[in-house]
C-alpha cells in the first residue's frame, strides 16, 4: 500500500509514536512517511493505528491491487 | 446521593433526566469528584468502558463519551463538536488555552506559531543541556541508594528542561513552578490549590510576556512568539499569555501514569499507589471469671465489655467509610458512591476499581464479629458497607480467652485478605 502524509498535518507525532518503523518527523516537524511510501501489507495494522489516531487525519493511505 | 440501600438507587427512576435523555443513559456523574475520588484518574474512566455514552446533570449537565471511536468522530467534526472551553467546575480556565481551545482554521495559525519550537532538530540542538539537566537531578539523590523515580525524576524533568529552555524561567524558582503545576494537575487535586496556583501562573506569565516583550531574549519562546504574526497582525501579548500558559501545563504528563522505565528491555515495570492502612483499637477489659466461665461451658457470661468495644469500633468504622477519616486518608463512601460505581455495588467483576475489592472484603465482614478480627479494606472507593446486614453480635472471642485484657481491632487497609490483628 502507498502511504502519505499530506499538509493538514500539524506534527502531533502520534504516527511516529504508534509506528517508528513507518513514519518519521522530519526537520521542520511534520510527519513523513520513510523511503517511496510504500508499505508492505503485513504493516496494515500499524498504519490503521496511526491512521486512526492522527487528530488532523492527514495520513492517506491508497491500496495498491497486485496485478 | 444519600440513598443507603444500593436496590433502591437502581431501580428508582432518575431525578433531573430530562427528556432528550434516554434513562438508561443518565447518570449523576461528577466529572472531577469522582474521577478524583478514583484510584487514578484512569481507573475512574475505565469503569465506563464499554457502555453508551451518557448525560449527567453536574455542572450544568453534559455527555461523556465512553469509547475511542466516538472521540475520534466528534474531534474530526469541530462543526458540531466544539474545542472551545464550556467551563465545568473549578478545571475552567479564565482564559483561552491556546491553541487547544480554538478550533479549525483558527487552531492551525496558532499551532503553526508554536511548530519551529519543537522538532527532532529544537530538541537536538539542546541535548546538551537537557544532559545537564538530567545529571544534576539524579545527583541529588543519587547516594541515597533509593529512588521513587516518578516523583523524584520523570514528573520534574521534562518541566525543568520546558522551563528552563524554552520560556527562559529563572532556575532559582523551579521548586515553587513546580509547586504550581503539581497543584494544578497532580491527582486528586485540592480545588483551591489548584486555583490558587492556576492564578498565581497567570500572574507570573502576565509579567514575564511583559518584561519579554520589553526585553527580547535571543532563542526564548516567549519572546519569539511576540514577534510572531497570524494572519498579517502580530500576535498580542494576551495570546502569548495564552499559550505560555498551556505550554506550561503541556509540558507535564500526568503523574499517576504510573508506567516507569523498565529495569531491562523486556521487563514491564508499574508503580502501585498503595492506599495507606488505617487501624481502629477499641481497648477493653474482660474478667477472668467471665473467660474461665466460657471455658466451663457457659453460655450467659458477661463478655459487655467486648461487645461494646465491637459496637465502638463498628461506629467508628462506618463513620469512617460514611463520612471519611481524613487523618487515614479515607474517602467518604458518599462522594465514592455519587459516582459510576452504583452497580459495582450489585455486581463485582473483576480488574475494575476498589470498589469490588470492598465488597467483596466487606461480604467476610457480613458475618458477625469475631473479637479480635480485622477486616480489611480498600480507604477509597467505598460501595457497600451499607449492605451489611448481620447483627453486630458478637460470639465467643477464642482469641481473648485466657487473656484478661485485649484490644478489638479493626484495620482499613488497600490490600490484602481479611485476618487475625
Amino acid at each position: 500500500m502507498r502511504v502519505s502524509v499530506t499538509d493538514k498535518c500539524q506534527g502531533h507525532a502520534r504516527c511516529l509514536a504508534l509506528a517508528p518503523t513507518i513514519f518519521y518527523i522530519d526537520d521542520a516537524g511534520y510527519g513523513a512517511v520513510h523511503g517511496d511510501g510504500e508499505v508492505a501489507d503485513d504493516q496494515a495494522e500499524l498504519v490503521e493505528k496511526a491512521l486512526m489516531n492522527c487528530p488532523e487525519n492527514a495520513i492517506r493511505v491508497r491500496r495498491t491491487v497486485a496485478s | 446521593v444519600t440513598v443507603h440501600d444500593p436496590e433502591v438507587a437502581l431501580t428508582s427512576a432518575p431525578v433531573g433526566c430530562p427528556a432528550h435523555v434516554p434513562a438508561e443513559q443518565f447518570r449523576h456523574f461528577d466529572y472531577i469528584r469522582d474521577i478524583e475520588a478514583a484510584r487514578t484518574p484512569f481507573d475512574g474512566y475505565l469503569a465506563f468502558r464499554g457502555e453508551k455514552p451518557f448525560w449527567s446533570d453536574v455542572d450544568g449537565g453534559f455527555w461523556t463519551l465512553t469509547s475511542a471511536a466516538q472521540v475520534r468522530e466528534c474531534f474530526l467534526d469541530p462543526e458540531a463538536f466544539s474545542n472551545r472551553n464550556v467551563g465545568l467546575g473549578y478545571t475552567a480556565f479564565p482564559r483561552t488555552m491556546n491553541p487547544d481551545q480554538l478550533d479549525p482554521p483558527e487552531h492551525t495559525k496558532y499551532r503553526k506559531l508554536l511548530l519551529p519550537y519543537f522538532p527532532p532538530t529544537a530538541a537536538r540542538a539542546l541535548e546538551h543541556e537537557i544532559r545537564a539537566i538530567a545529571r544534576r537531578e539524579i545527583a541529588a539523590w543519587k547516594d541515597t541508594g533509593s529512588v521513587e523515580f516518578v516523583d523524584q525524576f520523570a514528573g520534574r524533568f521534562p518541566q525543568i528542561v520546558f522551563l528552563q529552555h524554552m520560556l527562559h524561567f529563572p532556575v532559582e524558582e523551579m521548586e515553587t513552578f513546580i509547586g504550581w503545576e503539581h497543584d494544578m494537575v497532580r491527582h486528586p487535586r485540592d480545588p483551591d490549590d489548584a486555583r490558587r496556583s492556576m492564578f498565581a501562573l497567570l500572574d507570573y506569565m502576565t509579567r514575564t510576556v511583559d518584561e519579554r516583550a520589553a526585553h527580547p531574549i535571543e532563542g526564548d519562546m516567549i519572546s519569539g512568539l511576540l514577534q510572531g504574526t497570524v494572519e498579517g497582525r502580530p500576535v498580542t501579548k494576551d495570546e502569548v499569555i495564552d499559550m505560555s500558559f498551556l505550554l506550561f501545563l503541556a509540558a507535564v504528563g500526568t503523574r499517576h501514569l504510573a508506567e516507569l522505565e523498565p529495569p531491562r528491555a523486556g521487563v514491564h515495570a508499574r508503580r502501585h499507589d498503595i492506599a495507606s492502612v488505617v487501624e481502629f483499637r477499641v481497648p477493653f477489659r474482660v474478667s477472668r471469671d467471665a473467660v474461665d466461665d466460657v471455658e466451663r461451658g457457659a453460655k450467659d457470661s458477661d463478655w459487655q465489655p467486648v461487645k461494646d468495644a465491637a459496637k465502638e469500633l463498628a461506629f467508628a468504622e462506618d463513620r469512617g467509610v460514611v463520612d471519611g477519616f481524613t487523618p487515614g486518608a479515607i474517602t467518604s463512601f458518599l462522594v465514592a458512591r455519587c459516582g459510576p460505581s452504583s452497580r459495582d455495588v450489585e455486581e463485582p467483576r473483576p480488574s475494575t476499581s476498589g470498589a469490588t475489592t470492598s465488597w467483596t472484603l466487606f461480604t467476610s465482614d457480613r458475618s458477625p464479629i469475631q473479637g479480635m478480627s480485622a477486616s480489611l479494606s480498600p480507604t477509597s472507593g467505598f460501595a457497600s458497607i451499607m449492605k451489611r446486614s448481620a447483627p453486630l453480635e458478637p460470639s465467643a472471642p477464642r482469641d481473648a480467652v485466657g487473656s484478661p485484657g485485649g484490644m478489638c481491632g479493626s484495620r482499613q487497609a488497600a490490600r490484602g485478605r481479611p485476618g487475625r490483628a
